[in-house]
């Protein structure tokens, strides 16, 4: 195997990483200990394995850990603290769109890359960015409702 | 497809190089999304086309023209008179996919499912590559067939796309028809028209999805030309003409379904292209 | 009816106790928790449909790199099982052995390759020789039923443990009917008769985690395997029987887990890693790839039901007659079960009296069908409520009108109850609560269907209708099924909850914790949850048959009663009063006069460490006698191209009455997810497989469940009512609402556009089709 080494902000920190080139961004990171970011289809469909890259949430399945090389790379590990999850987190947990959880990492960031482009998003806004996380137990109905929350409160707060 | 090495040029002289050096062990990379789907069994060196300066959307007096590492999102976020781009990235897999893939990559990288190749093959344009000069190729030319466009792509970097930017008289209709929102195509149409004086001067149609590779109707294109620019022209063609095309009907489809579908979709395009030519909303 | 208004935590929408850590990523799920030096199992799975295995080399693959070992038939034991999760013993024949000689769909297990990578376990795999003897496959109903067939089963260790009718030699899995009234009588008292054929495909649940087990020896030697499962107890069980190691030497672990939705009420990779652990003495991981997920998981039956039905220009039904044909694929678990709920669950809906059902499951090679949500019923419901428009139709009665007029209503039995159980008969039963009419009424508003018209009047490309149906389910397996739950209390009056049931991601530790916490009058929180584990927790039949909240919530509140009487006791003493002077509230043990309290943390302190010691606690059990349904009147609005078939569902609403919702949120969140994926269900999901028998389709991608940018509005309405069997008024919810997306489409594209879809899922073609066939 050709080992080779790579470095790339990885929530808000320089990290170096030796890597097998053929090993995709999803590997590298749960290898790593990141396992918020989870296996789902290793395609590219169900979006279990989202990570923001560059401000971007991108399939960590699909993207090679090579190519996060010099990036800025954000998991759930980033996102919130016990007791005070951030504002996404707030509003699934507070809709009850956390049912089985196994997507709801994935969704978190998709919605964060969302949010942190557009504070305020409208319907049509939310369905494009959300199109690439599947849910299988929530009907994506209080998801839907948890994004509207956020940008309720965005709006109120004239937030960015 | 294994990746057994991988180059992260920054200048265009510096990929071009490598790409030489590693012949037909050289995989050219820019969002990677299609890795997944190509079967290779030979190792390859990636050679990472992102950080090369060709991510940019620029605006000319009668074209755009786009880098070809512009992604997806980039097309669809881009804003600006004539240009109808956004309306074929809107419908492209997903956001995440979006995020990443590029034009470049979807273009070079033809699958039965295209989404830009068959817009772009209604638009036309022009593809400016990097071989050891700089050298220009037509759309239509690069597209002519699938070995056209095997050769055309073959030990070159794409670096722009060059794409109409359309001016009062023209219109553009495109509908990929999917059974979920990131589901494969079943059968995808883009058609650009060109109206004088409330004819029809420039026609061309396209369609993927149902085809390995995407197809212009030429005969269709002809019998349209000249004639008036209303929804009634599509009357002018003789669908029959589909009969000499050999379709792949995708999704357990039969093939008269498949048939018909094709020609709903493509009197849609074309009822669309006509409606924005001659002032309808865009 | 008792009020659930006093309720302090119940029915409430209570924060569910895992939302927090789930949506930080927390290390929680199967695949999350296995040691970094675990080996990794990649498995050669049957290119072939239906072959026998005339010789297998696995030496070469033995030697490769990484490679720990290799199973197949000629190393494990060959013991014949049955791997659905189900009460023992199991009214399904048992049919599988770990590996066999014969393999009987493409997918089916040949060898287990054990290595240190799971690149070289596959490249391992790629060493194996196999010499197959082709045999001819089985794809077709009738196929499999003609006389002189192919046998899929025709080895002689198969065997059913108890007396229910199997016939392999035939390629029969199972067969149960039954006959009420007369049938051919009921007919002809008719003034329209009706005889109709549904068709329903292969579908798979999608849980985004899919299947993933691993394995390892404890220092004892003990196989403790942690598993994406809905039915640990089973699963241990099972393991113990296909490998003969004794219960008592595995543990089953169930951490969070990805989803399930039926799919996982079964026993499909814990044999391999726990052998495969034994055999290694190391850690062993076993994750499917999403195509592995849907070939080799297991899916939805498909079914075949031919329904008749007369009717009386009056609105009587006088009668129906459902066969049904269920292919249960290449193994028989869930054969016999599934199409005795395709009766039990949907013919008591109505009043008929002259009833004949008749369902058989029959074994091809293809995919194995399992529990999936709705088990059954779902299936028939396509058929049957389909057919009540149509009947409705033909007596020029309003489709609502004529469901109100003929729907089963509080105090009515219905003699499929008793017919139909699940391998000895099943319970009788008099319906308790029922607030359908009033789901109807509500339902109805949201979708205003008194603005509905009919499809004559409509023109355009793009036409718009409205479509309703209604359905029961049941609440558990009356009289086989069991639940236990034990509570103890701690030094700071919080009390641990340890239940059997499984979470696998419905809330069911936050609803079952919100039942102990109403009982001892006091908060959510002051729970510890923990599900499920065979060494710590009670047994529990896991969760499937809409059962968790009914069947072990109810042996929670049992267990909190008992609780709760132990701290009354201590109280009194405390106190000095008498028990019957006091009351719980606010977590403490009061005088009912208020005058006098103590917290449960001073009792917990003074039983712990004090005087008189003794831990609160207690472990309770239930068993129900009956089933109560949940009722649902779904309706729904749909947009159909005329042109080209496309039908989008604009708008979906849910009514439906499951007794007091405990949770009223996560009931809702219940009926949302169960909307949506019987919507893709009757539109876009289906198996689709080349001539040899192999899933064309098997990605995500491929397979099109909706995102939710595909998903219309979805609107929830609980109607309440009160089970009085049920803990605090308590009636199931989660499979109850899958039913409804096939019939209401089916209704709302022909309110559309005239034309009627009997086979689905309703893809573009077919509904063109049908539109082309309704010109005529």
């Amino acid at each position: 195997m050709n080992k080779k080494t790579i470095s790339f902000t990885l929530n808000g920190e320089s990290r170096e990483f030796d890597i097998d080139p053929n090993e995709r961004l999803l590997g590298l990171l749960r290898r790593n200990g990141f396992k918020g970011t989870k296996y789902g289809c290793l395609e590219g469909t169900c979006g279990a394995c989202t990570v923001i890259m560059d401000g971007k949430a991108v399939d960590s399945c699909l993207v090679f850990a090579f190519q996060a090389h010099g990036r800025n790379v954000v998991t759930i590990e980033g996102l919130g603290d016990a007791g005070t999850p951030h504002e996404i987190q707030q509003a699934l947990i507070e809709e009850g769109a956390v049912q089985c959880g196994y997507c709801t990492p994935g969704m978190v960031l998709s919605a964060k890359a969302m949010f942190d482009e557009t504070p305020t998003p409208d319907d049509e806004t939310i369905r494009l960015h959300m199109d690439g996380n599947l849910c299988r137990c929530t009907g994506y109905e209080k998801i839907w409702s948890a994004m509207k929350k956020v940008s309720a409160k965005h709006e109120r707060g004239g937030k960015r | 497809m294994k990746i057994n090495d991988f180059f992260l040029p920054t200048k265009i002289s510096e990929a071009y190089a490598r790409l030489k050096k590693e012949g037909n062990s050289a995989w050219l990379m820019a969002g990677g999304t299609s890795t997944a789907f190509v079967k290779s069994t030979s190792p390859k060196t990636a050679i990472d086309l992102t950080r090369l300066p060709l991510r940019g959307i620029t605006r000319k007096s009668d074209h755009f023209r786009i880098g070809a590492c512009a992604t997806v999102c980039d097309l669809m976020e881009y804003k600006a008179e004539g240009w109808v781009l956004d309306r074929v990235a809107r419908r492209f897999v997903n956001q995440h996919v979006r995020n990443i893939s590029t034009l470049g990559g979807n273009i070079s990288r033809v699958f039965y499912w295209s989404d830009f190749p068959v817009a772009l093959r209604a638009l036309e344009g022009t593809l400016t590559m990097r071989t050891s000069k700089e050298s220009k190729v037509k759309i239509s030319e690069a597209f002519h067939n699938m070995l056209a466009h095997r050769g055309a792509f073959k030990d070159v970097i794409l670096e722009y796309i060059d794409v109409p930017r359309l001016t009062k008289g023209m219109g553009f209709g495109y509908s990929k028809e999917t059974r979920t929102s990131e589901g494969f195509s079943t059968a995808t149409v883009a058609v650009f028209v060109k109206v004088d004086k409330g004819l029809i001067s420039d026609v061309r149609i396209a369609a993927g999805s149902v085809f390995p590779f995407p197809m212009r109707f030429l005969k269709m294109e002809e019998a349209l030309t000249g004639e008036k620019a209303e929804v009634g022209c599509i009357r002018k063609i003789d669908f029959k003409d589909l009969d000499r095309y050999a379709l792949t009907p995708r999704e357990g489809m039969t093939l008269d379904y498949c048939k018909h579908l094709l020609k709903v979709k493509i009197s849609d395009g074309i009822a669309q292209a006509v409606a924005e030519a001659t002032g309808g909303s865009r | 009816m008792t009020s659930v208004d006093k309720m302090k935590v119940v029915h409430h929408s209570v924060r569910k106790v895992d939302a927090e850590a789930l949506s930080r990523g927390k290390h929680l799920f199967t695949g999350d928790l296995t040691p970094a030096d675990a080996l990794h199992i990649k498995m050669l799975w049957s290119p072939h449909a239906h072959a026998r295995i005339k010789s297998i080399d696995v030496r070469a693959a033995e030697k490769m790199p990484g490679v720990r070992c290799v199973l197949y038939h000629g190393n494990v034991p060959k013991i014949p099982h049955c791997t659905a999760g189900q009460g023992y013993p199991e009214p399904s024949p048992y049919d599988t052995l770990m590996f066999d000689t014969k393999v009987r769909y493409v997918g089916d297990r040949v060898a287990a390759v054990v290595a240190e990578t799971p690149e070289q376990a596959l490249d391992a795999v790629g060493a194996i020789k196999v010499d197959y003897e082709v045999l001819k496959p089985v794809f077709d109903y009738d196929e499999a039923l003609r006389d002189g067939a192919p046998i899929i089963h025709d080895e002689k260790e198969s065997y059913v443990p108890i007396p229910i009718p199997y016939e392999p030699q035939k390629n029969i899995v199972a067969k149960i009917g039954m006959e009420a009234g007369d049938f051919a009588k009921g007919m002809k008292e008719a003034d329209f008769t009706f005889d109709q054929v549904f068709e329903t495909p292969y579908a798979q649940h999608c849980p985004i985690e899919g299947y993933i087990s691993w394995a390892q020896l404890n220092p004892y030697g003990r196989i403790v395997i942690t598993t994406s499962t809905q039915v640990p107890f089973h699963t241990r069980r099972i393991v113990a029987r296909a490998l003969d190691v004794p219960v008592q030497k595995i543990r089953v672990i169930k951490p969070r887990i990805g989803g399930g939705f039926g799919c996982k009420q079964e026993m499909l990779l814990e044999d391999v890693v726990a052998l495969a652990a034994l055999r290694t003495g190391r850690p062993v991981l076993w994750a499917l790839t999403r195509a592995e997920v849907f070939r080799s998981g297991r899916t939805r039956h498909p079914m075949r039901i031919r329904v008749r039905y007369g009717v009386k220009k009056n609105g009587d039904i006088t009668a129906i007659g459902l066969d049904l044909i269920n292919n249960t694929g290449a193994y028989g678990g869930h054969g016999l079960t599934v199409m005795s709920c395709a009766g039990s669950k949907v013919l008591p809906l109505y009043h008929v009296n002259n009833i004949h059902f008749d369902a058989k499951s029959i074994y091809t090679n293809l995919p194995v069908g399992g529990a999936y949500r709705g088990f059954g019923a779902t299936q028939a419901y396509f058929a049957v409520e389909s057919m009540i428009d149509v009947m409705a139709d033909k007596i020029g009665m309003d489709p609502l009108a004529f469901r109100k007029r003929n729907h089963i209503v509080s105090g009515e039995s219905h003699p499929a109850f008793e017919a139909l159980g699940e391998g000895k008969p099943g319970a009788p039963m008099t319906i308790g609560s029922c607030a359908l009419d009033g789901c109807i009424d509500k339902g109805a508003a949201e979708i205003g269907w008194s603005k509905r018209t009919p499809p004559g009047s409509k023109t355009g490309r793009y036409r718009r209708g409205i479509g309703m149906s209604i359905h029961m389910q049941g609440s558990s397996v009356p009289e086989i099924d069991m639940g236990a739950a034990s509570l103890k209390i701690n030094d700071d009056g919080s009390f641990n909850l340890n239940v059997g049931a499984t979470d696998l991601g419905t809330g069911s530790d936050t609803v079952l914790a919100q039942i102990a916490a109403e009982e001892l009058a006091t908060t959510t929180d002051k729970f510890i949850v923990y599900s499920s584990d065979t060494d710590m927790t009670p047994f529990d039949k896991g969760a499937y048959a809409s059962s968790t909240t009914y069947l072990t919530g109810e042996a929670v509140r049992k267990a909190a009663a008992k609780v709760k009487s132990q701290l009354i006791r201590v109280g009194a003493e405390i106190l000095r009063k008498k028990p019957e002077e006091l009351d719980v509230d606010d977590a403490h043990v009061v005088t009912k006069d208020g005058s006098a309290k103590v917290s449960y943390k001073d009792i917990a302190l003074r039983t712990l460490y004090e005087t008189e010691q003794f831990q609160i606690a207690a472990i309770e059990s239930h068993v129900t006698h009956k089933s109560p349904p949940p009722f649902a009147a779904h309706f729904v609005e749909v947009e159909v191209d005329m042109e080209t078939g496309k039908v989008r569902v604009i708008k979906y609403v849910a009514a439906v009455d499951c007794g007091t919702a405990i949770n009223p949120q996560l009931s809702e969140g219940q009926t949302e997810g169960a909307v949506l994926n019987g919507i893709s269900y009757a539109l876009t999901e289906e198996y689709r497989f080349d001539g040899m028998g192999k899933m064309m389709n098997a990605s995500f991608t491929g397979y099109n469940i909706l995102t939710m940018r595909d998903k219309p509005e979805i609107k929830t309405i609980l109607v309440p009512s009160y089970e009085e069997t049920g803990p605090f008024g308590a009636k199931s919810v989660s499979e109850i609402s899958i039913n409804g997306g096939m019939p209401a489409i089916a209704n709302a594209i022909y309110n559309a556009t005239g034309a009627r879809v009997y086979r689905a899922p309703f893809t573009q073609e077919r509904v063109w089709r049908a539109i082309q066939e309704s010109k005529k």
